[in-house]
């Protein structure tokens, strides 16, 4: 993923569903790369693996709604870094991407907040291309 | 929970500049027609369910995924 990420990323509101958790860190390692751990900065123990939304879908659209954009302080889409979370199957051909709901970050405040995609038919559980001939196996 | 009754062509007022219309009732099925400032987000409840079931899904809890996650980075990487 090119360019900075912020040390902190706080999700003031949380990920849908899961308020409680709101400061987070980007772990990335080697081996894992290009996907990264979203993970937990007051219970370490929970994260979330994320990867750029564009290496699952080339195509992928996001149009941001004005209200997410206004929460993070986000005036220049330059400066966002954009991820999906992963459900992470024990099989790798059954890992799934949640391309309906985004998490945008504002790099120059470190704000992030999770998106909903409403009337872009995008899925919450989109199979990762993995294993077919262009992608190497898994 | 407030309930009020309306009929096609009547509406409510949310906050004073929130206003949802009934356009029309048929079949079982009501046409909404809602009018927000931009910057209130306005949602059909099953997205967001279907967002909190796959955030809830996704969390890992301590629990290492390593090797599947290490397989798959790098099937990504090749593309």
């Amino acid at each position: 993923m090119p360019g900075e990420v912020p040390e902190e990323i706080t999700f003031a509101a949380g990920l849908v569903g899961c308020g409680d958790w709101q400061r987070f860190r980007l772990v990335q390692t080697e081996d894992a790369a290009p996907i990264s751990l979203l993970q937990c900065v007051d219970e370490p123990e929970i994260g979330f693996y994320v990867v750029d939304p564009y290496l699952i879908a080339e195509e992928y659209e996001l149009e941001m709604p004005p209200a997410a954009a206004q929460a993070i302080g986000l005036r220049d889409w330059k400066e966002a870094l954009v991820f999906c979370t992963l459900v992470v199957r024990q099989e790798p051909q059954s890992v799934t991407a949640n391309l309906l709901g985004p998490l945008v970050v504002n790099r120059a405040n470190g704000l992030g907040v999770q998106v909903v995609l409403s009337g872009s038919g995008y899925s919450s559980r989109h199979l990762v291309p993995c294993g077919s001939s262009e992608a190497g196996q898994c | 929970m407030l309930i009020l009754t309306r009929r096609p062509g009547e509406a409510i007022v949310i906050n004073g500049d929130i206003r949802v219309s009934i356009l029309s009732i048929e079949g079982g099925r009501v046409k909404l027609g809602v009018e927000a400032p931009r910057e209130v987000p306005v949602l059909r409840q099953e997205l967001l369910d279907e967002v909190r079931r796959s955030n809830l899904e996704a969390v890992t809890r301590g629990v290492p995924a390593d090797a599947v996650v290490a397989s798959l980075g790098k099937a990504l990487r090749r593309r």
